[in-house]
């Protein structure tokens, strides 16, 4: 998909909620699964992971009548098993609630229905199942670090700023709709953010470029968008 | 419009996105059943299509079974004419159809399971995997039971009957006492099998080998399994000595013992956390499969089960069993593959 269909063609934009504020929250679901991961203990590349199913979620569903936190935590919940780290499904629910509402779990379910916590699973699980079609239980996502790190490696150990600079900037990118659009090229774009940034000549590597399958307007488009995240 | 409230999901949207309902297809007949869900035999009503429809029981404590999602994985990534192809997931309320081809059946691993064991483990997996190297040498199903009892029976016969000397607590397993064999039956794998000469030579032999280790009874009798990527040191091409029936069938060598137990090597969440290190003892062995040497073949008599019987559809007539599995590389197997094969 290229980012004009994205913006053009999202189900949100029916509800008249336009790509800017669309694009807020995308960053707020992110944010979310980031610090609920976390404290799931959970590997970035899982939470990535969710973050993609999410943002795969909504090209195709619309932000109007679809909690963007229920998704989220539902979508960490299934990329955790998906990737063979699962979490126990109450553990997620309970940290996912103390985040939303800030409250600690006990306090919580004196302000709360008493059923609410097994509302709240029933919810989510709907939510889980909901992805899954919606995505037609397409769960692989290919994450660009890979390929960042094996390219750039070959430059030598001396270069470990200049990887983890990239590596960074993969990382917020996650936020983005990038992933949407490109598949490995994103590790190109951070690449050359990196170096750039950095002022590292990656040009004088000349088989550089290639290793990484990309195309000079690619790389322009992909970095131009990273750039925007902040 | 406003941004969607917490909690809100609009579960009734018209799902022009994603997949189909069940109601797509009509169901013609159960074909199996087991712990996994049933399967049945339906015909997509647009086309006419027989397919095989596959039903995954949403669990209400851990959502989408983690065990489906892997199958769904692993089952897109498999291109072969051999193996099943998932056309399809489709929907219904409250619970999830996946539906593949028809014309291949799947053998079920049960294994000491049929005993009433309530653990799974590793070892388990790996007599499943036995299984599936006796049938690729074999041709057809080994232990062809219409029922449970009858699947063991076809067990005993094939391996051997189960006692306190093969198989130490045998006789605590809570339905050993009303399946015991009545008569004591020696076992004759290695002669079953003995008789198949259409592999390579040196592949058939070292199969061989692996088949009768994999199938050992006691779990500490088993050989470990390996994780992906990985290869059993007599799988490896190399100066493994081929194996024949009249020599000692333990193929007893440094390459045997790993340098340490392999835990969980399926994963987490696969198997039951239990206080030991090494996970495979779950028969209330010690030592785990590091401790010491493999016992010698007479004690470690094989038992378990395999697919299960007719599971085709009926008049698909598809054997499915590629006899010396051309597909599978003598140098890598891994568990990977060896779903690949599991699944044909």
């Amino acid at each position: 998909m290229s980012k004009d269909e994205i913006e053009l063609c999202s189900p949100s934009r029916r509800d008249g909620i336009d790509s800017l504020r669309e694009t807020h929250l995308r960053y707020s679901y992110c944010a979310f699964i980031q610090n609920l991961g976390l404290q799931l203990e959970l590997p970035q590349t899982t939470i990535g992971t969710a973050m993609v199913l999410c943002h795969r979620f909504f090209v195709r569903r619309s932000h109007a009548c679809h909690d963007r936190f229920l998704i989220a935590t539902a979508a960490l919940f299934l990329a955790a098993k998906s990737e063979e780290m699962p979490r126990p499904l109450n553990n997620v629910l309970r940290t996912s609630c103390e985040i939303l509402h800030k409250q600690d779990i006990t306090f919580l379910s004196y302000l709360l229905p008493v059923d609410w916590f097994e509302q709240y699973r029933e919810r989510v699980t709907e939510a889980e199942q909901m992805i899954l079609t919606t995505l037609n239980f397409e769960l692989n996502v290919e994450h660009p670090y890979d390929p960042l790190t094996s390219v750039l490696n070959k430059l030598g150990p001396s270069q470990t700023v200049l990887v983890n600079l990239a590596l960074n900037l993969v990382s917020e990118g996650l936020r983005s709709s990038l992933w949407l659009q490109f598949k490995p090229h994103i590790a190109a774009g951070a690449a050359y953010l990196a170096a750039k940034f950095l002022n590292f000549d990656l040009d004088s590597y000349h088989n550089m470029w290639r290793e990484f399958q990309t195309t000079p307007a690619i790389l322009q488009d992909v970095s131009q968008q990273l750039m925007e995240l902040f | 419009m406003a941004i969607a409230g917490a909690g809100q999901l609009n579960l009734h949207e018209s799902p022009c996105w994603g997949s189909r309902s069940v109601d797509c297809f009509e169901k013609l007949e159960q074909i199996s059943e087991g712990t996994y869900g049933q399967v049945y035999m339906a015909r997509e009503i647009k086309t006419g299509e027989i397919v095989a429809l596959k039903k995954i029981r949403m669990d209400n404590e851990r959502g989408f079974p983690i065990t489906a999602i892997r199958e769904i994985k692993i089952l897109k990534k498999l291109h072969h004419e051999n193996v099943i192809k998932l056309k399809e997931s489709v929907t219904s309320q409250g619970a999830k159809d996946e539906q593949g081809r028809p014309g291949k059946c799947c053998p079920i691993p049960i294994n000491n399971l049929l005993l009433g064991a309530t653990k799974y483990s590793p070892a388990v997996d790996m007599w499943s995997v036995g299984c599936i190297f006796a049938e690729l040498l074999h041709g057809k199903l080994i232990f062809p039971g219409k029922d449970e009892p009858e699947q063991l029976n076809k067990i005993f016969e094939l391996c051997g009957a189960p006692d306190e000397v093969n198989w130490p607590g045998v006789s605590k397993i809570p339905w050993y006492n009303n399946f015991k064999p009545t008569r004591p039956m020696k076992r004759r794998l290695r002669e079953a099998l003995g008789n198949q000469e259409k592999a390579p030579a040196t592949a058939t032999t070292r199969r061989k080998g692996q088949t009768t280790e994999i199938t050992a009874f006691t779990a500490s009798c088993r050989l470990p399994p390996i994780q992906s990527g990985q290869a059993h040191a007599q799988m490896r091409p190399g100066p493994n000595p081929p194996l024949h029936g009249s020599q000692p069938p333990v193929a007893a060598g440094p390459g045997h013992h790993h340098g340490k137990p392999r835990g969980p090597a399926g994963g987490p969440g696969r198997y039951p956390a239990n206080g030991t290190n090494g996970g495979f003892n779950h028969q209330n062995h010690g030592g785990g499969y590091s401790s010491g040497p493999y016992p010698p073949q007479g004690r470690g008599a094989p038992y378990g089960s395999s697919g299960m019987p007719g599971a085709g559809p009926r008049g698909s007539g598809g054997s499915g069993y590629g006899v010396g599995a051309p597909n599978y590389s003598q140098d890598g197997p891994t568990e990977v593959l060896v779903l690949d094969v599991a699944l044909t």
